[in-house]
C-alpha cells in the first residue's frame, strides 16, 4: 500500500471519529444524555445540572443554584402540561438573566427552528425525537408576539401559506377553527387543508376569517426559500432599491443566496440595497460584513466550459440596515461593524442586546434546553444586554400595524432622496 | 497568532491538507465549520 493511500485512510477515520463522536462528553454531561425516568422532576434536574455544569460562568453570576433548583422545583413537579413545565423550567434559567439560556416544547415553532439550526450537533439525539429524522412542523409560516394577552403576527416569510393567503403583520389572530391558536397544535394534521384564522386587522375594526392552507414546515428550508422570495426592486424617485430580509443567519448557505440575487439574481440591477435583518434567529459569521467592504477585490473565476463562478463579490452600492429588538446575537454583530465601519445607514430599533454563543440539549422528554456557554465581547465591548442603537431610529408599533412598515419607508427614503 | 508563536499542529496538517488533498481539505473544513457547536443565534 502506498504512503498516500495510507495517510488518506489515516485522514478518513480521524475525520469520521471526529464527525461521528464529536467533542467528548463531560462525565456530567454524559449522565444526562440517555433517557433515564427516575422521578417527576427528571427533566427539571436534568436542566438545572446543564446549567450548573456548563454555564459560562462558573459561578453562576453569584446566585445559589441549588437554593435556585428548589425554588422551581416544586412548581414543575405539580405542573400538568407541557407547557407548564416548561414554564417552570424558564422561571428558573430567567433567574440568571442572560439571553441564550431557555426551555423549548415541541408547541413551540421555535423548537423545530432551534433544532434544525442544530441539528449538526444534535445529530445524535435526533432519531430518537424525530421520525426518519426529518426536523419538521406543521405551520402556515409567521412569527408570533403576545402583547397584552393578545397574540399578534410579528413576521410574515415570503412565499409560504400565511404570505399566499393574505395574513399582515400586525394582525391579530383571535381563533383558528373556532378554538383558541396555537402556533403548531392549530395545523396539526391539517396539512393541506384550509384552517379558519379570525384575525382583527384594525383596533376597532370587524373580526375576519380568512382560510389559510399549513403544510410542513423544513426551518431552514422555510428560511431560505422565504429569503429569496423576499427579495425584490422596489421603485422610489426613479431608483431600484433592492430589498431582502434575511430570517435566519445560521449558515453559510444564507450569505450565498444574499451573494447570488445581488450578483446574479433578482437584485443584480439594483442601484441600492436594504438590508433586513429584522427578527428571526442570528447565527452570522463576522466574514459576512465582507461584502460591503468596497476595498476588497473581486474573483470571477470561468471554466473551458463557460461556467462563471464570483469569489469575494463586493456590494459597492449603496446600502441600509433594517434592525429592530428581534435582530439578535450574531445578526447584531453584524450590525456592530456595519455601523462602526459607516457601510450605511442602521434605521429602525435597537438590537436585541442578546449575544452570547449558545450549545443545545435535547432532554430525555424531547424537550430543548439552550445554554449560554461562552460570553462575548466584540471588540472589546459587551453587547449582551445593551444592543446596537441605530443611526436612525424608527419606531414600530405592532398591533394592528395592517402589513405597514414605517421603517421600511424610511430606509426607502434615506436611499431614494437621502431623507 | 501571536509573533514568535509557534503554530498549532493543527494548522500545519491542515496546511498539508490543502496542498496535498484539497478536496479532503474541503471536507474537513466543513465538518469543522458543522462541529464549532456553539452559536451565536
Amino acid at each position: 500500500m502506498c504512503l498516500r493511500t495510507l495517510l488518506m485512510k489515516a485522514l478518513l477515520a480521524y475525520a469520521l471519529t471526529v464527525g461521528a463522536a464529536g467533542r467528548p462528553l463531560l462525565p456530567a454531561e454524559a449522565a444526562t444524555a440517555e433517557p433515564q425516568a427516575k422521578s417527576d422532576t427528571d427533566v427539571f434536574d436534568e436542566a438545572w445540572r446543564l446549567v450548573q455544569n456548563r454555564f459560562y460562568d462558573r459561578n453562576l453570576l453569584g446566585l445559589d443554584w441549588e437554593a435556585v433548583g428548589n425554588k422551581y422545583r416544586g412548581a414543575y413537579a405539580e405542573a400538568k402540561t407541557d407547557a407548564e413545565r416548561s414554564a417552570a423550567i424558564n422561571a428558573m434559567l430567567d433567574e440568571l438573566g442572560v439571553s441564550h439560556t431557555h426551555h423549548f416544547i415541541k408547541e413551540q415553532p421555535a423548537y423545530y427552528q432551534l433544532v434544525d439550526i442544530f441539528s449538526w450537533p444534535l445529530r445524535r439525539d435526533i432519531p430518537k425525537y424525530f421520525s426518519g429524522g426529518a426536523i419538521t412542523y406543521s405551520g402556515i409560516g409567521i412569527f408570533t408576539k403576545t402583547i397584552d394577552g393578545k397574540t399578534f403576527i410579528s413576521g410574515v416569510l415570503a412565499g409560504l401559506p400565511a404570505d399566499t393567503a393574505g395574513l399582515r403583520v400586525g394582525d391579530e389572530i383571535i381563533s383558528a377553527d373556532g378554538g383558541a391558536f396555537e402556533a403548531v397544535g392549530s395545523f396539526h394534521g391539517k396539512e393541506g387543508e384550509a384552517v379558519a384564522l379570525a384575525i382583527r386587522r384594525d383596533a376597532n375594526g370587524p373580526v375576519t376569517t380568512i382560510a389559510v392552507r399549513p403544510r410542513r414546515i423544513k426551518p431552514d428550508d422555510a428560511f431560505e426559500s422565504a429569503m429569496l422570495d423576499s427579495a425584490r426592486i422596489i421603485e422610489a424617485n426613479g431608483r431600484r432599491i433592492g430589498y431582502i430580509h434575511v430570517w435566519s443567519y445560521a449558515g453559510r448557505s444564507y450569505q450565498e443566496i444574499l451573494e447570488a440575487a445581488l450578483s446574479d439574481g433578482k437584485l443584480k440591477d439594483a442601484d441600492a440595497l436594504i438590508w433586513d435583518l429584522r427578527d428571526g434567529w442570528g447565527g452570522a459569521r463576522p466574514s459576512f460584513l465582507r461584502i460591503f467592504d468596497p476595498h476588497g477585490p473581486t474573483m470571477i473565476l470561468s471554466e473551458r466550459n463557460g461556467d462563471t463562478e464570483m469569489v469575494g463579490f463586493r456590494w459597492r452600492k449603496p446600502v441600509v440596515l433594517l434592525t429592530n429588538n428581534g435582530t439578535r446575537s450574531g445578526k447584531e454583530v453584524l450590525t456592530y461593524g456595519f455601523k462602526k465601519n459607516g457601510y450605511g445607514e442602521v434605521v429602525g430599533e435597537p438590537t436585541a442586546g442578546a449575544l452570547l454563543a449558545a450549545r443545545a440539549f435535547l432532554l430525555s422528554d424531547g424537550s430543548l434546553l439552550i445554554l449560554a456557554v461562552n460570553d462575548v465581547t466584540v471588540d472589546g465591548e459587551r453587547l449582551e444586554g445593551k444592543g446596537v442603537v441605530p443611526t436612525i431610529e424608527v419606531p414600530f408599533e405592532l398591533p394592528y400595524a395592517a402589513g405597514k412598515d414605517p421603517q421600511l419607508n424610511r430606509a426607502i427614503s434615506v436611499l431614494s432622496d437621502g431623507a | 497568532m501571536a509573533p514568535g508563536r509557534p503554530a498549532p499542529r493543527a494548522a500545519y496538517c491542515y496546511e498539508f491538507l490543502i496542498i496535498f488533498f484539497p478536496s479532503l481539505a474541503r471536507m474537513a473544513a466543513i465538518l469543522f465549520l458543522h462541529w464549532r457547536e456553539p452559536q451565536f443565534i
